[in-house]
């Protein structure tokens, strides 16, 4: 059963149109992520799902319910806001309870409710703190902790860890997720970090300029971009993408070019022109070094070396080209920038996108 | 004034708006209605009727009254006392900008570098601005007192005769001796005002002056001063805007006299409307006064748009 | 581990000291004129016409505060005011309180102009209202009660709070409302329950400026107020000394008196007074 449904979602701000039809649908249960680089509206479309914002047309359906118009606090959403929004003049606890409070639950209720909570994020001994005591992750968590109280259909995060150091983020990212896996209630997750989201998520929901790009399982869509956005945006380090075209040899099977080298393509570009303009996309872990003999190599000219310890990652170009493209070998490179080298690509591995950037076919 | 209000209104009915709009419109509306409600009952209904006083001959009790025309407006400007008022409020006010914010200026550079008691320093010199008016006035009646005084008796102690001039009783000093009272309460405002644009000076300015070899007069004149300009512009019109608003100390100190030599237009308004009930009169130098006032106005919003456009 | 050539700048600096001494000569002069009232209340009316008015006085004289006290108007005087300033510095403040959530929080089109309005009223002389208003409470039969006083106050206010409160309000994060009304609260329970309760310092700053400016006018109570029983204390000041022209003592102890609660609201309060009157200043 689908537990959250989105009908052509639309929203404007000042005659601007920032949400430009969504349709969307979460299942019971599920950690969706909807990622996408900053300023493509996730906040917008999260604040639509919670109430917060008013949406511009289309409907929304949580539970079963058409909750288009119901306000924020009768959606059963309950929100982590970037921030934490901890409200500062009130104790862990009170923060925790003040939605029950206002509704008027039993002392002992409330207390209980609390208690429980408490100790599934282990904040039990912070409770008489005030917000200010307690350090930024403490805050995140208790900040949580007011949402888990409210026992929600639905759990809406807004870029929750983006104000923790980094080794708290990794940290607060396996407690996210191990919450997920023990309360198992369905969690819409903001973030415009792709490596948060391939490490979530469910389901990925590609965010670009308003619009969907894609929806799918992190893998599905590190394997399976539908468009250069998504291949761009998920997997890092970047896949490379190279401009060129389509080349038919007399007699001969589809060809691309990748510098001075010529990589088979098979059926699926059946359907074009020769000369048609194409993208070549291809991650950096599917390229390596090969040597000048093997017509599969294409010369190369190292401009940075950047060494990783277990791996190296290789910034090149073509003889004749500025654009710099990324491989990444194993090891520790025996390479220094200002070389000339070959890299192979993997046939097998490269991606090619249309004029208009769509996927053609799959590998 | 209420056209945006209205707005909400209308805009409130229309079906298409959601819920969260429309809650925001009815509290908007419930949350403004009655502070709206006695600011413009208050504070707009009775400005807008001065202007319509002034064209009257209204004494303040009859009910009936006449529509005189733009009469008022032609004795006042054209009557002696006004002009005199004029004058003397364009002297008070020029002072009142000048002493203060220099006396200010100057205890916030001394205060500014970091002596020790800085506070009690600056409580003291704030002080005289948590007292009233009527109260500052008195005080500065008594130091001005021709036979006790402690301003004469200072002058005869130096001198080392008898000195008994009645400052405030003087058509040639009167009004400068309020302005000294007044001075002596305000200095403390623009005081901290400036300190506080003092700590918004980013330390590390002077101390490439200094490292660069500034003297400390250099220092204050080529990088303080001119990062104080904010805060200048803010003293200055406060300066201004209080003093077309010190009324109660020239009542005080004065009442205006001796022979209308410490008059101001409030001073004179007051007089005409309340001593003499010429209503319809006092209305009509109100209507300057706030035509004086709103040209302020403009000319302050406009000089801190400037100075945003420079800080910001 | 200090180097000679600092030594030598901390050694031959005269800057401190000079500073120093200059800003106690100052200190002494500005506070001359208030204890020069202390010294007055404590002196007879025959040794202050003697000329020792200025001398400190050898023995405790306390006649001058006795025969303000036992003035039965004084009391009047200042219950009276009480009366106004503490209603008025309520309602100014509710009044900023609700103007400037709206401001802040839920703003509209238009709304920044209404603003600017509002506050621009703050810069106006109260003369421009006077005849006009004195009209309005001699039409509602409410001269010479303090009514007007305290209409008129929290008329006056609304400008400096509206300001003040939304300028506070808006430094509260938009995240605590929004949080708030997902957790089911109203508008009124944000303003009440988050806003208010996180704004109290802007309030006391509020309250220390509004309860000063209000006990301290002279203004308001001279053109509405009559007879001796509606007369605030600053009126009454006036009043008095008149009635004991040449005893100067008594209108020293008057003055102190007069001046004891804002003295006293300054003295514990300084902090918020001071950031009040330059956040007013400042922000306009
Ligand atoms: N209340 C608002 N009024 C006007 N524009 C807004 C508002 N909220 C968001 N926007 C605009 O909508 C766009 C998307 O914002 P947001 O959803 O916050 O992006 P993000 O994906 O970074 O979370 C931005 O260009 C932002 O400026
Ligand atoms: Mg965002």
């Amino acid at each position: 059963m689908s537990e959250v449904t989105l009908k052509d979602i639309r929203k404007s701000f000042d005659g601007l149109e920032i949400i430009k039809g969504v349709n969307l649908e979460i299942e019971t249960g599920e950690f969706v992520v909807f990622v996408g680089p900053s300023g493509c509206g996730k906040s917008t479309l999260l604040r639509l799902i919670s109430g917060l914002e008013d949406i511009g047309s289309g409907s929304i359906t949580i539970a079963g319910r058409d909750v288009t118009r119901v306000p924020p606090s009768q959606r059963g959403v309950s929100m982590v806001f970037q921030s934490y929004a901890l409200f500062p003049h009130m104790s862990v606890a009170q923060n925790m309870s003040f939605g029950l409070r206002l509704a008027k639950v039993p002392k002992k209720e409330i207390e209980r409710k609390v208690a429980e909570a408490a100790e599934v994020l282990q904040i039990t001994h912070l409770l008489d703190r005030k917000p200010k005591q307690l350090s930024g992750g403490q805050r995140q968590r208790v900040a949580i902790g007011r949402s888990i109280i409210r026992n929600p259909n639905v759990f809406l995060f807004d870029e929750p860890l983006s104000n923790l150091d980094a080794a708290l983020r990794v940290q607060m990212r396996v407690e996210i997720s191990r919450l997920h896996q023990e309360i198992k209630t369905t969690m819409i997750y903001v973030t415009h970090d792709q490596v948060e989201a391939m490490t979530l998520a469910d389901k990925i929901v590609v965010l670009n300029e308003g619009r969907i790009e894609q929806v799918g399982t992190p893998m599905e869509l590190y394997r399976r971009p539908a468009n250069r956005f998504v291949a761009e945006f998920i997997g890092t380090p970047k896949m490379n993408l190279f401009d060129t075209e389509l080349v038919v040899p007399q007699g001969g099977s589809a060809l691309v070019s990748f510098g001075s080298a010529l990589i088979p393509v098979d059926d699926r570009v059946a359907h074009l022109q020769p000369g048609a303009s194409l993208s070549l996309g291809l991650r950096p872990e599917n390229l390596e070094l090969g040597s000048a003999a093997d017509p599969t190599t294409a010369e190369a000219r190292i401009e940075l070396v950047e060494k990783l310890g277990g791996e190296s990652m290789l910034h090149a170009h073509f003889p004749g080209s500025k654009d710099l493209f990324v491989v990444n070998v194993a090891g520790e490179a025996a390479v220094r920038p200002g070389e000339t080298v070959h890299i192979k690509p993997d046939p097998d591995a490269c991606y090619l996108f249309d004029g208009n950037g769509r996927a053609i076919g799959q590998s | 004034m209420s056209a945006p209000l209205f707005r909400a209104v209308t805009m409130a009915r229309r079906l298409d708006t959601g819920i969260m709009e429309r809650q925001n419109t009815i509290w908007r509306i419930l949350l403004l209605a009655i502070p709206l409600a006695v600011f413009s009952i208050f504070i707009v209904w009775p400005l807008l009727n001065s202007f319509y006083y002034s064209f009257t001959n209204w004494n303040g009790f009859n009910a009936e009254y006449d529509f005189v025309g733009l009469k008022n407006f032609s004795k006042v400007l054209t009557t002696r006392l006004f002009t005199n008022a004029a004058i003397n409020t364009l002297i008070w006010m020029v002072a009142a900008i000048v002493l203060p914010s220099l006396a200010g200026l100057g205890l916030a550079l001394l205060l500014d570098s970091k002596i020790r008691g800085a506070n009690v320093f600056k409580s003291i010199f704030y002080l005289p601005i948590c007292l009233s008016a009527i109260v500052v006035g008195q005080i500065w009646v008594w130091i001005f007192q021709p036979d006790w005084g402690l301003l004469n008796m200072a002058i005869s102690a130096i001198s080392g005769e008898p000195f008994t001039y009645a400052w405030l009783a003087k058509p040639g000093s009167a009004i400068y001796a309020v302005i000294v009272a007044w001075s002596w309460q305000q200095t403390g405002l623009s005081m901290v005002i400036f300190l506080a644009g003092l700590t918004g000076i980013p330390q590390d300015l002077t101390e490439v002056a200094e490292i660069e070899g500034a003297t400390r007069w250099q220092r204050t004149w080529h990088v303080v001063l001119p990062l104080l300009r904010p805060a200048t512009v803010v003293v200055i019109a406060l300066s201004v805007i209080n003093s077309l608003k010190g009324f109660d100390i020239l009542y005080i100190m004065t009442g205006g006299g001796p022979f209308n030599s410490s008059d101001t237009l409030a001073m004179y308004m007051y007089n005409e409307s309340f001593k003499k009930y010429r209503m319809g009169y006092g209305s009509a130098i109100s209507v300057i006064l706030f035509l004086i006032t709103l040209t302020i106005i403009f000319i302050y919003f406009r000089q801190l748009k400037k100075v945003d456009e420079i800080y910001d | 581990m200090t180097s000679p050539a600092m030594k030598k700048s901390r050694a031959f600096s005269p800057w401190p000291a000079a500073v120093f001494i200059c800003l106690v000569v100052l200190a002494l002069l500005f506070l001359a004129p208030t204890f020069g009232v202390l010294l007055a209340a404590m002196k007879s009316t025959g040794d202050i016409a003697a000329g020792q008015l200025w001398s400190i006085p050898t023995t405790l004289f306390l006649d001058n505060f006795r025969e303000v006290l036992a003035n039965p108007s004084v009391k009047i005087y200042f219950l009276n005011t009480f009366l106004v300033a503490v209603p008025g510095t309520f309602g100014s403040i509710l009044m900023g309180i609700l103007a400037g959530y709206v401001f802040a929080k839920l703003p509209f089109r238009g709304s920044n102009l209404l603003f600017l309005a509002i506050v621009s009223g703050m810069f106006f002389p109260p003369q421009i209202i006077l005849i006009p208003l004195f009209r309005i409470f001699n039409a509602l039969g409410i001269l010479d009660t303090l009514w007007p006083l305290i209409i008129v106050h929290i008329a006056m206010g609304i400008p400096i709070c509206t300001l003040l409160m939304r300028n506070f309000f808006a430094t509260v994060p938009n995240a605590l409302r929004e949080a708030a009304i997902l957790e089911g609260a109203n508008e009124w329970q944000v303003l009440t329950r988050i806003a208010i309760p996180v704004s109290l310092p802007a309030l006391a700053v509020l309250a220390t400026l509004q309860f000063t400016w209000i006990w301290n006018d002279f203004l308001w109570p001279l053109i509405f107020t009559q007879s001796d029983e509606k007369r605030t204390i600053m009126l009454g000041l006036v009043n008095l000394n008149g009635q004991y022209s040449v005893a100067w003592g008594v209108q020293g102890a008057l003055a102190l008196m007069a001046s004891l609660p804002t003295l006293i609201i300054f003295l514990f309060f300084q902090r918020f007074f001071i950031r009040g009157m330059t956040m007013g200043a400042v922000k306009g």
